[in-house]
């Protein structure tokens, strides 16, 4: 009778509920509330549900040195988890991107490139003002890249540069992404004039294929020449682009943009939410990171908007920036673009400026990736 | 945090010069396939994953070509046509007759009409020819009064129709949803009418200025 006692206070010792904490029920909580946000309000579905699960898993209470938690050395979640520390899930996913990202617009219009240019200043700002906060250089610039808006990259950088805040890291810039179109809102209005918001912009002309082949591998040596250090992230997105765009290698293409990118997509999801472990992840910083992110987004949607006011100091008329689109800058990427779209058809029910923000928009995961590869060459 | 400042500088700089050289990179290219492009006539538009339907015989055939499982944003330049053969008039008879139309330059002419398809033939022949004086001379208002169209204001996809041949559509009614970039845009009817077609199915990709409805008033 004893034993079976005994037995059952030990299995007892085990359960979850034995091990439990008020943290560990807190970010269960942060995970039923990702989930809900991903299937109620569909914002970023496809990542926030596997995060949100992800959190689940990571944050079920368990005793150490079972092997089976993902911080645990070849724990089965742990291996999985390889692709994100090691970072070769984020490469994968930029390949997928490539392949189906269609830089036309931008091919059409290439001075909106300058517009996704400027959005990264948001990343820089993110990282002087960490800076200022007393975070190391490194976790800086890991913060700062918060504000790229780009899940990859973020996940890419982070992992070179502050593993330990990767979780806070990934889960805000993926947060805020999918709030992109309450935070970008406010900051276009502010920033335009009612008569900027209802500037019309030619449609953009249409472009050949050569074109569209030539891009990826021009854009690929010019940018990886300058920033070597992007080489992953560039080197796979502009292959990802060819391989679209040759027209001899759909099946390749469509293989990366869709069978791929969605096996990387859950893998990276879930190990990324299941990294947030309830003592590692409700700390201090990571609530600082969260405000540092949001500041990020502010900023980029600021530099961005401003810019394309900027530029059209330059411009003749008829050529004019609508500086609606200036917020697709911040690559999130196409969520910001249907933002410029929303706010300029409030005012102007047939002026639809969705193709033309796609252009910064685009140009801003080329700019993100670009201003990672500087920061590794500098931080790293 | 001087060191970062610097950091700060040096890496927007680096970002901007890089992305402005690939922008004045390919705007000279553009320029350099513009005027090839213009040398070789609508060779260029026609090489480009595309070419004008090829019409023959007399079969009552329904033809799908080029149905690209592509995403929104790759539907630019390719997009499904369905060519309906040899039943009455084809309209795109009408395409094929004066492929230079009169406002068509090289960079921007459509070397065929997405809306060269006839899904109520009989009534439609007629009205068809004038959708697509409509469609490719957007801005000549010297139309027949009687008819007129509801066009896509932005490439994408059509996700759903609401309204079907006959019916009658009062100004600012929703009559079709447009699907771009994973948004959906509600197309509005311009003016009050009856629906004389539907020129697209849900699920077709379309252009800028393709024809989704065409009213008669």
């Amino acid at each position: 009778m004893q034993e079976i006692i005994d037995s059952l206070q030990q299995f007892w010792s085990f359960t979850g509920f034995c091990n439990c904490s008020w943290q560990h029920l807190l970010m269960i909580v942060v995970g039923i509330v990702l989930i809900t946000l991903g299937i109620v309000k569909k914002w970023e579905p496809l990542l926030l549900v596997p995060i949100g699960f992800g959190i689940l898993i990571g944050n079920i209470p368990l005793p150490e040195g079972m092997q089976i938690g993902i911080y645990e050395e070849g724990s089965v979640l742990n291996i999985l988890y390889q692709g994100v520390i090691k970072g070769w899930y984020p490469p994968l996913i930029f390949l997928g991107i490539g392949a189906m990202t269609d830089f036309s617009c931008l091919i059409a219009q290439p001075r909106l490139m300058l517009i996704g240019a400027a959005a990264q200043i948001g990343i820089f700002g993110a990282f002087l003002l960490a800076l200022a906060l007393g975070f190391t250089p490194d976790e800086a610039g890991a913060i700062g890249i918060i504000g790229g808006a780009d899940g990859p990259t973020a996940i890419f950088l982070s992992s070179r540069l502050a593993p330990e805040l990767m979780g806070a890291i990934a889960v805000s810039a993926y947060s805020y992404m999918a709030l992109v179109p309450v935070i970008q809102k406010p900051v276009m209005l502010l920033l335009t004039t009612r008569k900027e918001r209802l500037i019309r912009m030619k449609s953009p002309r249409e472009v050949s294929q050569r074109e569209r082949i030539i891009f990826p591998i021009v854009a690929f040596l010019i940018t990886a020449f300058i920033v070597p250090s992007g080489l992953p992230l560039l080197g796979m997105l502009f292959f990802g682009n060819l391989l679209k765009e040759s027209g001899v290698t759909k099946r390749l293409a469509e293989t990366a943009r869709g069978p791929l990118i969605d096996v990387v997509t859950t893998l990276i999801g879930l190990t990324v939410g299941a990294s947030t472990q309830a003592d590692r992840f409700l700390t201090k910083e990571s609530f600082l990171i969260f405000v540092l992110g949001l500041c990020s987004f502010i900023i980029a949607t600021f530099c961005g908007v401003l810019f394309a006011k900027f530029m059209n100091l330059f411009l003749k008329e008829g050529q004019k920036i609508n500086p609606l689109i200036g917020n697709a800058g911040v690559s999130a990427v196409p969520d910001s673009a249907r933002v410029s779209e929303t706010v300029g058809r409030q005012f102007d029910k047939d002026n639809h400026l969705l193709m033309h923000a796609m252009a910064p928009n685009v140009a801003g995961v080329i700019g993100s990736a670009i201003a990672a590869g500087i920061l590794l060459s500098f931080l790293g | 945090m001087r060191n970062g400042l610097i950091i700060s500088l040096v890496a927007v700089l680096v970002v901007f010069v890089s992305l402005a050289v690939l922008a004045i990179l390919y705007r000279l290219l553009g320029e350099a396939f513009r005027r090839y492009g213009r040398k070789n006539g609508r060779a260029e538009a026609a090489s480009d994953g595309k070419s004008a339907p090829e019409t023959s015989g007399g079969n009552d055939i329904k033809t799908e070509e080029t149905q690209l499982p592509e995403e929104p944003q790759g539907i630019h330049d390719r997009e499904s046509y369905v060519i309906t053969i040899g039943h009455g008039k084809p309209d795109f008879g009408s395409e094929n007759a004066r492929p230079h139309s009169p406002s068509g330059n090289a960079g921007t002419a459509r070397p065929y009409s997405p809306a060269a398809r006839t899904h109520q033939y009989s009534a439609q022949d007629e009205s068809a020819g004038r959708k697509d004086t409509a469609e490719n001379v957007p801005a000549q208002t010297a139309q027949p009064a009687s008819a007129d169209t509801i066009t896509a204001s932005l490439p994408g996809t059509i996700t759903e129709i609401r309204v079907s041949a006959g019916d009658t559509v009062k100004a600012g009614q929703i009559v079709a949803i447009l699907s771009a970039m994973k948004m959906d845009n509600e197309i509005e009817a311009e003016y009050s009418g009856t629906v004389a077609a539907v020129n697209v199915n849900p699920g077709d990709n379309v252009r800028e200025g393709s024809v989704i409805i065409t009213l008669s008033r």
